[in-house]
């Protein structure tokens, strides 16, 4: 007995071993193989992504890892690169004189099966996107479209009131609710790109699980995705465009842990890479760094109706905070200089209507970002009188942060200004992210530290942020001069006229102060040298390597 | 074979028959603990670890107060130092002062290590003890609701416990690691006692008549005291750390304030430009671990009924 | 025998329903929704719902549930839209198991033998070697071993590949890095665990009886030592197959560790369900074993007997 279970032991030992050994053999040879490709390295671009890609279902995607892919294999109406916007499928699009009818005439395409694309192609595709039965998340983009949000929450039912239209195999036709100066450059997203009801159809549940469960009408083709692992794309050569593109073969990686990421870029696997924030300061001389602004600003949301915080609902006491918080020395400190202290809502590189940008067009500098401790005081000193309150101390303000490594160190930075600035009490609750949002909602905190990613190039993505009814807008604040000028602009043609009820109404927020912006936020990144073509813009996929190649 | 020993009076002597005598006892009374203490006294190497546990706990206490620093204070002029007569330990990213930050946080990790290690292997004793003891269906019962418990993803535990409390801190903290922390050393502790609740001494024992509780207290739990004092000493790290990771995802200790494993943590993301952000924590987290070994073998072996009355 | 697997068998499936009941309220409990996010309005929510059968009373989505899990389908991942968790896991689990079978067997391997060696040597050079190997293992977090591993050895010397789970050279790295903890507990362990044992009576009859001492070591002591680490190796084998996050994503390897974190921070009932049925199959499935293989080893206990 005993002698019989030592050697059964003995044996898995030597079995496990054994296999073990095997299996690396084997895999080895793979291995070797893949470092002989990328020796003869011409045109092939390696990079990582952070996560697994959710999905690349057209319709259903809704992540940076999804648009980062599906802007090259798929192609829409338009192509969106470096922020200008490009004939994609359509060669040519006429605008009626509302503004609100848009009419575009497809080119001669194949998707990778060989079939045409077709405008019904282009309707089936934003017809499921809107239809509430896919369950997209990222049907709001379609809301700007005749009867779009009527469709998608079951207030009309006929899908043929949509305003999408095939006229003809070659010619569609999409009507909106308001005029829209960005609609265009918006087509571009990925949940517009054109989809097959025939493919859909045939896979079913598993349409686009896979590399082959899909046809791509794109500048590449995805010819293989390991999930978890990584995807790669090959050049298309049916792309009616083929010549513009130079790069044959793009290996995307997944990577999850930053530091990994740059340690294979410095080892020479990847041909660029993202700077983990905590390292900033170590690269930020460096002459090859490179900054980039992708889109995001982030701010302190502030809820006016916090129950037993009366000071949140007075304006004085909202601009003490707005004043009391250098943010450069902030920004400094919790990233080194990375970010862009910044003290309003919209984005710097907005576009504006004479040329320009918005922010240079219309400036506002209420709050200097380096601070105003005199300003703090004597702004906190009303609202004190204001309340009755003697000492500043019996002032409380939670901070809710989300559970992020990077948000922590922003919290703590925060938190030690106001309280010596301003010596009121302020704690910092960290909860995880979900919670976040969930609590944001419901109203529950009394500042949320919270941001925005652009939708498209426009004020208007920021400033409907704070409108009375909008969903986002969990504050409690509402301002019925703000609503109506912000429902001017959506209906007004005239970009002058436009732009200046944009200002209007941003003087009017920054000055009730419901938030206090803090930054913009920026990356750094290193890149080979020879690798050229690259586009990196605030809206839309945040990494466009489709004209990219290697010199 | 042998030539058969031969038994005579010469191999005796007469000790007489002192009445007097009869009922003393001429090795000292000493209580199981006295002993386990008298012999971990003369062991230097237990002894060194004890003195810095002891050490580190009163650094912890009154680490803080010897330098001037605040431990929140935040200055983009002073970021990632090294040490230097202003910042004994260098600064922290934030330009915060990394002496007092490491001795607040070691309140917190011994803290936390300390309680949530006893507690676990408290309640573990006293479930695994049950559950081995008394075997059958009470044992099938407790063992199947430990792998119920063991299934369960502690995140979720940990999160709702954040949430139950409205709050989180020390206390929660402890609640969270707790609730499904003892059930390795359970599963341990009942291994233990199937293996020693047939052998020959608790037999007797149980012939003569001891209760069961006695037999516990008196026979198991100390035949087993070597192998829990090892799973004590490896089980402090593993609570140190698991508090750094709750802290991660937001349960446990709130910002400003921080641990040692929070410090591990955040200096292992900037090793590579400031290492001994890194270090500093990691340093004194494994010559606690180290000295908690050592005076783990210490008591091990003082506390082995089996060498009672032995010195080394 | 058979009677009791038998019986051990039911109670374990019974076993299994009563954590996924438990999770399955559990993570309903959590703070904040699945398709919560910054962009999310309610309208949109209310078709996501739906389309997941979330709009229906808890109770109809439990039974639901539990038919479906009956027929082997652990249903749709919420983050990874329309991919079922059964994909996902039958993708992933062979990368986590592979990682975990290779870290189990050096980290045993390793351990007892250092473990052995140590108590062998009580009070020695080696004893005290084999006790500052342990209290790194032990003392050293994972995020720090696995990330000074990789820097030292991957970038700096570029012995080893930095990430990726590619071939044989790609597994030394985060098996080394992933067997060191559990490496330290058995050796820890089994040193102790032979100490106790030396001193027992059965090894001084079995040394009065004459036996050499390599057959007192192999057949009484070690086997009789042995018994602690049966028992700790079952919760860390299941543990350590279905994935580790840290390792796995600091090498970048394709496993399922990820899923624990990731499915609770996206709140992803289905794939924290599909893991905890999983990894619970695992657990019990691991203890079942263990069970049997203790009456095997120690003598002293028989199944059959009870």
């Amino acid at each position: 007995m005993k002698k019989k279970f030592v050697s059964i032991i003995a044996l898995l030992l030597v079995i496990l071993i054994a296999s073990t050994t095997f299996v690396g053999c084997g895999s080895k040879n793979s291995e070797e193989k893949g470092n002989a490709e990328s020796a003869g390295k011409s045109q092939v671009l390696t990079f990582a992504q952070t996560a697994e890609i959710p999905s690349l279902d057209p319709q259903l995607q809704n992540s940076m890892q999804s648009f980062e892919v599906t802007n090259a294999i798929f192609e829409g109406l338009v192509r969106l690169h470096d922020g200008k916007v490009q004939p994609g499928m359509a060669e040519k699009w006429d605008i009626s004189s509302d503004g609100k009818t848009y009419t575009f005439h497809l080119r001669d395409a194949k998707w990778s099966d060989g079939q045409p694309v077709t405008a019904y192609d282009f309707e089936y595709g934003i017809r499921r996107l809107l239809d509430p039965k896919t369950g997209s998340a990222y049907a709001f983009a379609g809301y700007g479209i005749l009867n779009g949000y009527e469709y998608n929450t079951g207030k009309v039912t006929d899908v043929s009131k949509l305003g999408v239209k095939a006229l003809d195999e070659k010619t569609l036709e999409i009507k909106l609710a308001n005029p829209a100066a960005y609609f265009l450059g918006y087509l571009s997203l990925p949940c517009f790109m054109p989809t097959r009801e025939d493919i859909v159809e045939k896979y079913g549940n598993n349409f686009a699980l896979e590399a082959e469960n899909n046809v791509y009408n794109g500048p590449f083709i995805l010819k293989e995705w390991k999930h978890e692992s990584g995807v790669t794309l090959e050049k298309n050569p049916d792309y009616w465009n083929k010549d513009a593109i130079k790069l044959d073969k793009v290996n995307i990686l997944q990577i999850t842990d930053p530091n990994t990421a740059l340690s294979m870029y410095e080892n020479g696997e990847l041909d660029f890479v993202s700077i983990p924030n905590t390292l900033w300061d170590k690269y930020k001389d460096n002459p090859k760094t490179k900054l980039i602004m992708n889109g995001a600003i982030d701010w302190l949301r502030l809820n006016l109706n916090a129950p037993g915080k009366p000071w949140l609902a007075n304006k004085d006491f909202r601009k003490a905070l707005n004043y009391a918080i250098n943010r450069e020395e902030y920004v400094n400190t919790a990233t080194k200089g990375l970010y862009l202290p910044y003290t309003r809502l919209v984005l710097p590189m907005v576009v504006g209507a004479k040329g320009g940008k918005y922010t240079e067009e219309s400036p506002i500098d209420i709050y200097p970002t380096t601070g105003d401790s005199a300003k703090a005081k004597e702004y906190l000193a009303k609202a004190m009188a204001a309340l009755n309150i003697k000492d500043p101390k019996d002032i409380t303000l939670e901070l809710k942060f989300s559970d992020s490594a990077a948000d922590k160190a922003l919290a703590e930075v925060l938190q030690d200004q106001l309280t010596r600035n301003l010596g009121i009490t302020v704690t910092i609750k960290l909860v995880t992210y979900k919670q976040k949002l969930a609590d944001d909602t419901a109203k529950q905190y009394d500042a949320v530290y919270n941001g925005w990613m652009p939708d498209y190039d426009d004020p208007m993505t920021y400033l409907e942020l704070f409108e009375s009814n909008n969903s986002q807008n969990s504050t409690g604040w509402s301002n019925a001069e703000y609503d109506k000028l912000i429902e001017a602009a959506r209906t007004e043609v005239d970009p002058v006229k436009r732009q200046q009820y944009f200002w209007d109404a941003e003087k009017i927020l920054v000055d009730e102060a419901p938030f206090v912006p803090l930054q913009c936020r920026r990356l750094g990144y290193l890149e080979k040298d020879n690798l050229k073509g690259m586009s990196r813009y605030f809206v839309g996929s945040d990494i466009d390597f489709v004209f990219a190649y290697f010199e | 074979m042998q030539d058969p020993i031969i038994i005579n009076d010469d191999m005796f002597t007469v000790v007489g028959n002192d009445i007097e005598n009869y009922n003393t006892i001429t090795r000292p009374s000493l209580t199981y603990w006295q002993d386990a203490w008298m012999r971990l006294k003369k062991n230097k190497v237990a002894m060194l670890g004890l003195s810095i546990i002891v050490l580190y706990i009163i650094m912890a206490i009154i680490g803080p107060y010897l330098n001037s620093m605040d431990y929140r204070t935040t200055d983009s002029t002073a970021t990632d130092q090294l040490p230097s007569l202003k910042h004994w330990f260098g600064t922290d990213s934030l330009g915060r002062d990394l002496w007092v930050r490491l001795w607040l946080g070691a309140r917190v990790s011994l803290t936390i290590g300390f309680a949530v290690t006893l507690l676990n292997q408290f309640i573990g004793i006293i479930i695994g003890g049950i559950s081995g003891y008394f075997g059958g269906t009470l044992d099938m019962i407790i063992m199947r609701i430990i792998d119920v418990l063991y299934g369960i993803p502690s995140l979720i535990v940990a999160i709702l416990v954040m949430m139950v409390r409205g709050g989180s801190g020390m206390t929660s903290l402890i609640i969270a690691m707790v609730i499904i922390g003892w059930i390795g050393s359970a599963r341990f502790v009942r291994g233990q006692v199937l293996q020693l609740k047939n052998q020959e001494f608790v037999l007797a024992s149980k012939v003569l008549g001891a209760s069961s509780m006695r037999i516990i207290m008196k026979h198991l739990i100390p035949n087993m005291m070597g192998l829990l004092i090892t799973n004590i000493t490896m089980a402090i790290p593993g609570a140190i750390f698991g508090e750094a990771f709750l802290s991660y995802i937001g349960i446990g200790i709130q910002p400003p304030d921080t641990s040692w494993g929070q410090l591990a943590q955040a200096g292992s993301q900037t090793f590579r430009v400031y290492p001994w952000e890194m270090f500093l924590p990691s340093f004194f987290i494994s010559t606690t671990m180290l000295s908690l070994n050592l005076l783990g073998d210490g008591l091990r072996d003082a506390l082995d009924p089996k060498m009672r009355g032995t010195s080394r | 025998m058979g009677r009791y697997i038998l019986k051990r068998f039911i109670v374990s499936l019974f076993t299994v329903l009563v954590l996924v009941t438990t999770v399955f309220i559990l993570i309903r409990l959590m703070p904040g929704d699945p398709f919560v996010s910054e962009k999310m309005t309610p309208e949109i929510k209310a078709n996501m719902m739906a389309y997941y059968g979330f709009d229906k009373p808890l109770y109809v989505q439990y039974f639901h549930y539990i038919g479906n899990l009956l027929r082997g389908d652990l249903g749709l991942s919420l983050k990874y839209s329309n991919r079922s968790v059964n994909t996902i896991l039958a993708q992933t689990f062979p990368v986590s198991a592979d990682l975990g079978i290779r870290s189990i067997i050096l980290a045993t391997i390793l351990g007892l033998f250092l473990g052995v060696m140590a108590a062998l040597n009580n009070g020695k050079f080696f004893d005290y070697f084999c006790v500052f190997i342990a209290i790194v293992g032990v003392s050293v977090p994972d995020f720090i071993n696995g990330s000074l591993l990789q820097y030292i050895f991957g970038l700096k010397l570029k012995l080893f590949p930095i990430a990726r789970w590619e071939g044989f050279r790609y597994t030394i790295l985060p098996v080394f890095a992933l067997s060191l903890y559990t490496l330290a507990v058995i050796t820890r362990t089994m040193r102790a665990s032979m100490l106790e044992v030396i001193n027992q009576d059965y090894i001084m009859t079995a040394q009065a009886k004459g036996l050499s001492q390599w057959q007192i070591i192999t057949r009484h002591q070690i086997r009789n030592a042995i018994l602690p680490i049966v028992t700790i190796l079952g919760p860390i084998t299941a543990g350590i197959l279905t994935g580790t996050f840290v390792i796995e994503q600091i090498y970048a390897i394709p496993g399922m560790g990820r899923f624990y974190v990731s499915g609770i921070n996206d709140l992803d009932y289905s794939m924290i369900l599909g893991m905890t049925v999983f990894y619970g199959v695992f657990l019990v499935a691991a203890n079942f074993i263990v069970d049997i293989i203790y009456g095997l080893v120690d003598p002293r206990i028989r199944i059959s007997g009870k």
